[in-house]
């Protein structure tokens, strides 16, 4: 005898797949088969035999089971559908709060798609580095985006792991024509042939490798060539660039994607800038990016920098200061550093000088995931809510399935597919809100979002997700919980209507309200600080200011043109200068007070060349001393410096004291004498504190600003246009006002403020829904008590107080809960403000009484209707 | 009297089992349908049929003696019971009616 058994795992499988009647009988033939096969042709015959006869069972197995169960399903899905037509009230909340909270889900999700995307369009993103460049002199330094000039080659050369390497320059705005037509153009950087090389933007008309590879060539986008040329090849035309230099148009390059970390509509060779083939080692102002080999790890790199400046900048350091890297960086804490940043991160994690555009902040990708997640816990808690409330009605349902032979297990299918349906519709009014809303939020968020993105796996997999979660979440509460009910007491009607759900329900209320009102008063937070900065006494006069941007283009007729427009009555006073309190020009550089010479602790300063009228235009308020004159022919070597700048000297008497300015590195510093202090004024973001400024009489023309009237604005800008264009035939004019510019700068936080509001607003909505529900239910399990305490004698106003106590408190209790929670998140969104508002006790009191409000509003309609209805009514309902 | 209509595979086991007797177990039932229809069965696709039979009572089964071939398990035997006698007279009924009346008819393969 044989004392071999067939294999273990087709037995087991066997079992599973014959009929219990017959699974005994089966599992004894197979293996008498399998024995007898195992005699006449040896084992392996055998094991093999047995597989095959398992296996073959499989399909006609399965098809059985679909059909039964497609059976089964079928039957959940009618009597689901049938449940939520009865009660179409019911189901119309359930389905509206969660398609608005899936739709906010699909909006955020959206959104951080869009983010995350940034830069990923090129093919080589993982291997794409830029290099930042740590620039310290003692305490202070800045991380600038760029490195020296000849860096890029250099690397290129020596480093085996560097593929490749691409380096950008910043043009001012040119003014370019061609032929009549003439524009101004904004978006023009200089940049090396090895862009197309490094960046996957392709050309669609012109060679890559050498479209910039000569001096005076240009690309330009689609679009831009569309402009100049119309349908024309526009390859081997000459533009002119602001009426002095010709430029070869060598290639036209697909639009930069929306979401890259730069915008260009003209790309000019570098070789067209002396400066960059020079090779100086002492300035940073290169923005250089490589192109690692694929197994390139970029520490190593950053490893190298020490050596490269050593090298490099070592001997042209010494020759400009005759102190070698070592002891300049012993005696003055001088530090030069560059590290790798991958460009991956750049849109998300960096915030550094010489950015090409202001970037996104990861946290805030951080916060509309929390509150998407919030949204939709609340939906989902409406659905577990109003499911709970209404058990008892179902009860006597599932007590009669369980005594005609339900299984539990069928049950809880049965309520999950309940839940499933209705997720799944409120998917679809989620697609269509979605659509509807899609518009409203671009122009909130500034995105160009569109539905068609939510078309890829990702999405696809996150809204069947939300879908499925939502619906289990929602569903999976009553499911357990009613489907536990025993067929005995229900039948009996011992089971009294919700008992022993209601604290539950209590709990997901004060939950939902939390949420709620940690959304309200965050929404109050971010506006009360914006109202702060937008309202801050800041030091000047922000209002009634017009500037004119392109004044550099009138060079020597800027005094002349100034003088001209201040004739009219209605423009008071002007200045020209490219540095004004809001983002502009602006140039930091070594100040000490004179004869001391640079150290460890010489900071750059701010210091702005302005000319006569520039504290009288911005009425920046003089503390001591006095304004430029021109009645002082000294005032050429005049500095006024503010409040801050008097500290950082340690003078408490500035007046008169003189200060010293290195405009190079090295170089002979020129002298001036103080003769003016100015009072603080926040001549940078709100987010930091004053630092030193340090104004002088120079030429800066970049802007004028004028101070104008309030009266008929347009015809004071008219008139501004007709003697522009006196002076200017033919260059374009362009204006906006400093308030403007101001509230610019807080752009990001103006609309996360207004996405923050749009969410909060919408999970006070879904939980109002929610509310109301619950109101109805309660109101209509009440019904008859209410009608015989009317019988006894209650007043309307004492059955509303009745029905309203209870949500009174529970919006209590959740006041409780969200003011803590509320109160460490806010405070940790306020520290990126030097200047912030103080999280005042009123903010959360009104916060929570608004949602108090609401919910009050919610339930006082249903108890109004109950208390005001007939008794007679209600009692007669038997 | 309703006619238990029945499969024709459903059919071939009644008739193996009544043909085996007391022999008639799982393996027996499958050989003598092999037989029958004149090409090989799986070994499992007769179950589904005897578990229909049985929830039918058309047959029923009793257990032998354990056999080690089969893992110690023991045999399980079906024999008719009087409905399936039943179910089958009336098979044959039905057939023989069907097949007497029809018109000129040549019985040749073609």
């Amino acid at each position: 005898m044989t004392k071999h058994t067939p294999p273990r795992m087709a037995t087991w499988l066997l079992m599973r797949l014959l009929d219990p009647g017959v699974r005994y009988a089966g599992l004894g033939d197979f293996e008498e088969r399998y024995h007898a096969k195992a005699r006449d042709y040896g084992l392996f015959r055998a094991r093999l035999f047995y597989w095959t006869q398992v296996i073959i069972l499989f399909p006609s197995f399965i098809r059985n089971l679909c059909y039964w169960s497609l059976e089964m399903i079928k039957n959940y899905f009618k009597v689901g559908t049938r449940i939520l037509r009865r009660h179409k009230a019911y189901s119309f909340i359930n389905i509206s709060g969660l398609a608005i909270g899936m739709a906010s889900c699909l909006l955020i999700l959206l959104y951080i798609q869009d983010e995350l995307s940034y830069d990923r369009y090129n093919k080589n993103y993982h291997r794409i580095y830029r290099i930042v460049t740590l620039a310290q002199m003692g305490e202070t330094g800045v991380n600038v985006v760029g490195a020296a000039p000849p860096m890029a080659k250099t690397l290129v050369e020596e480093f085996p792991e560097v593929e490749d390497a691409v380096r950008f320059q910043d043009s001012d705005d040119v003014r370019i024509s061609f032929g009549e037509k003439s524009f101004r153009e904004k978006r023009v950087v200089y940049t090396d042939p090895s862009f197309f090389n490094v960046f996957t933007v392709p050309l669609l008309a012109g060679e890559a490798k050498s479209a910039l590879e000569s001096p005076r060539t240009v690309v330009l986008s689609e679009l831009t060539a569309k402009k100049y040329f119309g349908s024309t090849d526009p390859i081997g035309k000459i533009l002119l660039f602001d009426g002095k230099v010709d430029y070869k148009v060598t290639g036209v390059f697909k639009e930069i994607p929306k979401n890259s970390h730069f915008h260009f509509d003209i790309m000019a060779s570098l070789s067209s800038l002396p400066a960059s083939q020079m090779p100086v080692w002492l300035n940073f102002n290169y923005r250089t990016y490589l192109l690692l080999k694929p197994d390139a790890d970029p520490r190593v790199l950053d490893a190298q920098f020490p050596m490269l400046f050593k090298k490099y900048a070592g001997p042209q350091l010494q020759k400009a200061m005759g102190k070698s890297l070592e002891e300049l960086a012993k005696d003055m804490g001088m530090k030069i550093e560059s590290t790798l940043q991958p460009l991956k991160d750049v849109h998300l994690y960096s915030d550094l000088m010489g950015e090409f555009e202001p970037n996104s902040d990861a946290k805030y990708i951080y916060i509309l995931s929390a509150i998407a997640l919030f949204i939709l816990i609340i939906a989902s808690i409406n659905f577990m809510n109003l499911s709970t409330a209404r058990s008892a009605g179902r009860a006597k349902e599932v007590g009669l399935r369980k005594v005609l032979g339900s299984q539990r297990r069928e049950l809880v299918k049965q309520f999950l597919t309940e839940s499933l349906i209705l997720s799944v519709i409120a998917l679809a009014f989620a697609f269509l809100l979605l659509w509807l809303g899609l518009p409203l939020f671009n122009s909130l968020s500034g995105k160009g979002l569109v539905l068609s993105d939510l078309v890829n796996g990702f999405m696809v997999v996150s809204f069947i997700g939300i879908t499925v979660l939502s619906g289990l979440l929602a569903g999976c509460y009553p499911a357990f919980f009613i489907s536990a009910y025993r067929p005995v007491n229900v039948l009996r009607g011992r089971l009294r209507a919700g008992t022993g759900t209601i604290s539950l329900r209590r709990i997901l209320v004060v939950f939902q309200f939390a949420a709620s009102i940690i959304l309200i008063v965050g929404t109050f937070v971010v506006y009360n600080q914006l109202r702060y900065i937008q309202n801050k006494k800041l030091g000047y006069n922000k209002e009634q200011v017009l500037i004119l941007d392109n004044a550099h283009l009138l060079r020597r007729q800027a005094e002349s043109f100034k003088n001209e427009v201040l004739k009219h009555p209605r423009i008071i006073r002007g200045t020209v200068s490219s540095c004004l309190p809001v983002p502009s020009g602006s140039e930091y550089l070594m100040v000490t007070p004179e004869g001391k010479p640079l150290s460890e602790e010489t900071p750059p300063l701010a210091v702005w060349p302005v000319d006569h009228d520039y504290i009288k235009t911005l009425e920046i308020k003089i503390v001591s001393g006095r304004d430029f004159s021109r009645d002082h022919a000294t005032d050429k070597g005049a500095a006024i410096v503010n409040q801050s700048a008097a500290r950082h000297f340690g003078w408490d008497d500035p007046l008169g004291k003189r200060i010293q300015k290195f405009d190079t590195v090295g170089g002979r510093p020129k002298v001036y004498t103080i003769i003016g202090i100015m009072e603080d004024f926040h001549f940078e973001s709100l987010r930091d504190s004053i630092k030193p400024l340090v104004l002088y009489l120079g030429r800066s023309t970049g802007l004028m600003s004028l101070r104008i009237k309030t009266e008929n604005i347009s015809g004071t800008v008219d008139f501004l246009r007709k003697k522009w264009n006196e002076f200017l035939p033919g260059e374009p004019f362009a204006y906006s006002f400093l308030d403007e510019r101001f509230f610019n700068t807080y752009r990001a936080e103006q609309k996360i403020g207004k996405i923050f509001g749009v969410f909060s607003g919408l999970a006070i909505f879904i939980s109002c829904l929610g509310l109301f529900g619950l109101a109805a239910f309660m109101a209509e399990k009440r019904t008859k008590e209410i009608g015989i305490r009317k019988v006894l004698g209650a007043s309307v106003p004492n059955i509303i107080r009745l029905m309203i106590k209870e949500f009174v408190i529970l919006v209590g209790i959740a006041n409780l809960i969200a003011w803590p929670v509320a109160y460490f998140i806010m405070l940790s969104w306020l520290q990126d403000f030097a200047y912030r508002i103080s999280l005042g006790f009123h903010l959360f009191v009104l916060g929570g009484l608004v949602a108090l409000l609401i919910a009050l509003t919610t339930v006082a309609f249903q108890a109004i209707k109950v208390a005001v209805a007939n008794p007679i009514h209600s009692l007669r309902y038997e | 009297m309703t006619m238990k209509l029945i499969s024709r595979l459903e059919e071939i086991i009644l008739l193996s089992i009544w043909r085996l007797q007391e022999n008639a177990y799982g393996i027996t039932i499958l050989e003598e349908v092999a037989r029958a229809t004149g090409k090989s069965w799986l070994t499992g696709s007769i179950y589904a049929s005897l578990g229909r039979l049985l929830k039918r009572k058309l047959v029923q089964s009793y257990q032998g003696e354990p056999i080690p071939e089969r893992g110690g398990r023991r045999k399980v035997f079906y024999k008719l019971t009087p409905e399936g006698k039943k179910a089958l007279i009336e098979v044959r009924k039905v057939n023989s009616i069907i097949w007497s009346e029809l018109p000129i008819f040549e019985l040749k393969d073609e």
